[in-house]
């Protein structure tokens, strides 16, 4: 991603200079990666501008989270803003407008798609495009994922029958997202291919140029930013459930072709000889996993306080801090690092399993145990994109387990209190 | 009308390829087949009619539609493939292939099969790279020009379809906007288009042709949201990504595809029916010109395209002789600039725009018609209205077509209207059929 959003910054019409006041839009982990490439062209980045008020005000890697009032109400003559975002660009640029800035003058969108733009993406893609064919054959399908490992999956649960169905033999998938080799493996969708940011950009433009008849790539994610246009809005429906993304629009299935839940548990894992030497007892073990990169998780100071309550009924708190090398913030508990198919077993080894709505619970959702899931509370204006709420998104209405309380977070008394409720003491 | 002048075309067109084929004598001494859909392949023998010229029979992969296929004149037959192979080992054969969706794959199967494409294999209307660059480039310059005339901030908001659909779209264009701070429209359709929209009367308005409405959308289609375009017919066969799927299921009718799935809108928002006002001097006129009662004429509008399967014309003879018989005036509503003609014995071709739609069927009293967009347009007239639908096989749904059975779209699933009497009719060689079918509807009229 660096090397891509290095290039793209590269390919603004502007000359950046060290007595510029940069301010950012966007998503902040691109923003954080924006910030040092600007670094090493000698600037300096003054602050992120967002609309989320929860985030204002907050200082993440050494940059404040400002309102937009408080920077574009008043903009100086070095003040620039740059805009990094496939799927709100339009509406951040419209946003800063409203206050008098103008594009091209001082607000830029970063990678903003451009005839030229798309047209080298177009070539990068179709490069790729006979790499794979060299590779794997002229007659391979190539499914295109850019996705969290939740979705992809979600995508493995129909993927087989689509491909029976639709008698293909040869197939490779493709993507630049993190983590989603490892995932691939344990759920046997292979071979996989990890690509960079440009090539995964490039296959996304060059099969929405081209379509299927000219280049044998299915997108299976077709609802993200990369692709930029209507990402099938009535998915969102009241109606349906995130599944239905998967079942009706990504494969084409009908309603009664049932996900193929595949056990990739691994079975040589001691999971009693790991527990005991973690000092995690049986019968007394609660995980929390707090960690979720689709939606919006509690603060810090809210998972101290759940993992509390769990203490003072006498449970040990584990913290899936899972592969990514995510830092366990929550004091007196222990860190598991486990991947997919160990945590499986460790869950099912464990009392409960608490945390925030995430791709991990969609991985693990076969795993016998008692699962406790925090929703955002649901937004009253929709996201275009897609849909965190529990409506859209429960594993139960889902399909994909029976046994979890879903809770939705509103008022973080209530959440306490629920969660009270429904772990009771150690045996009580 | 704002229009925009003439370009080069970028297609040439079915008939101007067929007439360059004849020309060429590479139609000549020979059987011509055709592959693509039925109404496609109509329209490919009526214009290979014009040269003298004639399908053999329309190839097809789908063996349940192996049969005959009713023309005007006469049937066409459908082969399986597989037949087709064999013919093609004793005969001289020139195969068509006149398919919007589909010709890829068909050219391919046939390349596979020994067929050259040029040679003895033809194409009609590909979608080739040339022409997408084209309308690309086309689509940009329209953009551009459209900025320069109403502001960088203009959004374009693009129409396409037949009458009904511009009518969906038109319903929550202004809740669109608003929930959108869409504060610089221009709007842009084409002619179908035009006869809806002065019922609305948004402005801007311009009239484009075809290729520039495509233009644009191929253009969204390579550029994304942020081309300050929004295109309402997303589901047209150029957004080949697009086919949703979803939105035909039978969780869902057909309102719920331009309020959820174009338009994104939150639950409040309810279309905006237009008020028509009624043009007394205008509607008794008209009734006199044609000799015709108010309150007392039945208005049948028989013609429907989105629909393959029709009643047997016979059907509408008889309703119409029996509502005659009842005392009644019948019209048949027609497009006077189309091929529409009346083949209703005893009754009188009606033709009036759009905008008055409305108060023709309320100063006539009555209405029964095929299921089409102009049902859309008259839905909430204060008039009996029958409307009939072909029966579907619910097991199974092209979700790649469209849905046009009574489900999907009845007036009082979608919202729109609780005072239709919605029919359901099968296609039947029996004239007994037809006979009670009418007779179910004459019931109706006292």
């Amino acid at each position: 991603m660096n090397d891509y959003l290095a290039e793209a910054i590269d390919a603004i019409e502007y000359k950046f200079n060290e007595t510029d006041t940069i301010f950012l839009m966007g998503r902040i982990g691109h923003l954080l990666i924006i910030k040092d490439v600007l670094r090493k062209k000698g600037c300096s980045v003054a602050g992120i501008i967002d609309n989320d008020v929860k985030k204002q005000g907050v200082i993440v890697d050494g940059l404040e989270i400002f309102a937009p009032d408080t920077v574009l109400e008043r903009i100086e003559k070095s003040v620039v803003i740059l805009i990094y975002s496939p799927k709100y660009s339009k509406k951040m640029v419209d946003q800063c407008e409203s206050y008098g800035l103008r594009e091209g003058n001082n607000l830029f969108v970063i990678d903003k798609p451009t005839l030229e733009r798309n047209k080298h993406l177009v070539y990068v893609g179709l490069s790729l495009y006979e790499t794979l064919k060299d590779k794997y054959g002229e007659s391979v399908t190539v499914f295109y994922a850019d996705c969290p490992r939740g979705d992809f999956y979600l995508l493995s649960l129909f993927i087989k029958k689509y491909c029976r169905n639709k008698r293909i033999l040869d197939y490779v998938i493709v993507s630049h997202s993190q983590g989603l080799k490892e995932l691939a493996e344990s759920l046997d969708i292979i071979p996989f291919e990890e690509i960079s940011v440009l090539s995964s950009r490039g296959l996304a433009m060059a099969w929405c140029f081209l379509g299927r008849k000219d280049i044998n790539v299915v997108p299976l994610t077709i609802w993200q930013g990369e692709f930029r246009f209507n990402p099938c809005l009535i998915r969102q429906s009241e109606r349906f459930s995130f599944i239905d993304t998967f079942r009706y629009m990504v494969f084409g299935l009908d309603e009664g072709e049932l996900p193929l839940f595949e056990d990739f548990s691994d079975d040589d894992f001691d999971v009693e000889e790991y527990a005991a030497q973690r000092g995690l007892p049986k019968g007394k073990t609660v995980i929390i996993s707090p960690f979720s990169y689709s939606l919006q998780s509690l603060s810090n100071e809210k998972w101290v306080a759940i993992a509390e309550l769990i203490k003072r009924k006498g449970y040990t708190v584990a913290v899936n801090t899972g592969k990514m090398g995510e830092e366990n913030f929550i004091p007196e508990t222990i860190s598991v690092e486990l991947d997919f198919t160990k945590i499986f077993k460790l869950m099912e080894y464990s009392e409960y399993v608490v945390g925030m709505r995430s791709g991990f619970f969609d991985i693990t959702c076969r795993a016998k145990c008692n699962r406790v899931i925090l929703y955002p509370k649901a937004l009253t204006k929709k996201n275009d994109w897609n849909s965190t709420d529990i409506d859209f998104c429960s594993l139960k209405k889902m399909g994909l387990c029976e046994d979890a309380y879903e809770i939705e977070t509103d008022l973080f008394e209530n959440t306490l209190e629920s969660i009270d409720k429904i772990i009771p003491p150690v045996n009580g | 009308m704002n229009r925009i002048r003439k370009r080069t075309k970028i297609e040439i067109g079915m008939k101007d390829e067929i007439a360059s084929l004849a020309e060429s004598g590479k139609l000549n001494n020979c059987n011509i087949y055709a592959m693509g859909s039925f109404p496609n392949c109509k329209r490919l023998n009526r214009t290979l009619a014009k040269y003298g010229l004639k399908l053999t029979a329309i190839v097809d992969n789908n063996i349940s539609k192996v049969g005959t296929f009713k023309i005007p004149g006469g049937t066409l037959d459908i082969i399986h493939s597989s037949e087709f192979f064999e013919r093609n080992k004793n005969e001289t054969i020139v195969l068509l292939i006149y398919s919007i969706r589909f010709w890829r794959e068909m050219s391919d199967q046939m390349v596979r099969h020994g067929f050259s494409e040029g040679k003895d294999l033809f194409v009609l209307e590909a979608q080739t790279l040339d022409k997408k660059i084209k309308y690309i480039r086309r689509g940009n310059e329209l953009l551009e020009g459209f900025q320069k005339k109403y502001g960088k901030d203009a959004t374009l908001i693009v129409f396409h379809g037949p009458v009904g659909d511009n009518f969906f779209f038109l319903l929550f264009t202004k809740a669109y906007c608003e929930q959108n701070n869409i504060t610089n429209p221009v709007f842009l359709g084409i002619t179908s288009t035009s006869k809806v929209i002065e019922i609305f009367g948004y402005e801007p308005y311009w009239e484009l042709n075809r290729e520039d409405i495509v233009s644009l959308e191929y253009l969204y289609g390579f550029l994304g949201n942020e081309s300050n375009i929004k295109i309402l017919q997303i589901w047209e066969f150029n957004f080949h990504f697009n086919r949703c799927r979803i939105r035909f299921d039978r969780r869902f009718h057909f309102m719920d595809t331009y309020h959820d799935y174009v338009y994104r809108l939150t639950k409040d928002k309810k279309p905006q029916i237009p008020e028509y006002s009624a043009d007394n001097k205008y509607l008794k006129e008209l009734f006199a010109e044609n000799s015709i009662s108010k309150g007392k004429t039945v208005i049948l509008a028989p013609y429907a395209y989105s629909i393959e399967v029709q009643p047997d014309r016979s059907f509408w003879n008889i309703l119409a002789q029996g509502l005659i018989k009842k005392g009644y005036d019948v019209a048949i509503n027609i497009n006077p600039k189309g091929n529409e003609n009346n083949y209703i014995r005893g009754t009188v071709p009606l033709s009036f725009p759009l905008n008055k739609a409305v108060p023709v069927l309320e100063y006539a009293g009555a209405f029964i018609g095929m299921r089409s967009g102009f049902c859309d347009v008259v839905s909430t007239a204060q008039c009996k209205k029958i409307v009939l639908y072909p029966q579907a096989d619910l097991t199974y749904i092209d979700y790649d077509r469209h849905r046009t059975d009574l489900e999907f779209s009845c007036f009082s699933r979608m919202g729109l209207a609780n005072d239709v009497m919605e029919m359901e009719f099968v296609a039947s060689e029996s004239q007994d059929y037809w006979l009670e079918l009418a007779e179910k509807i004459l019931v109706e009229f006292t």
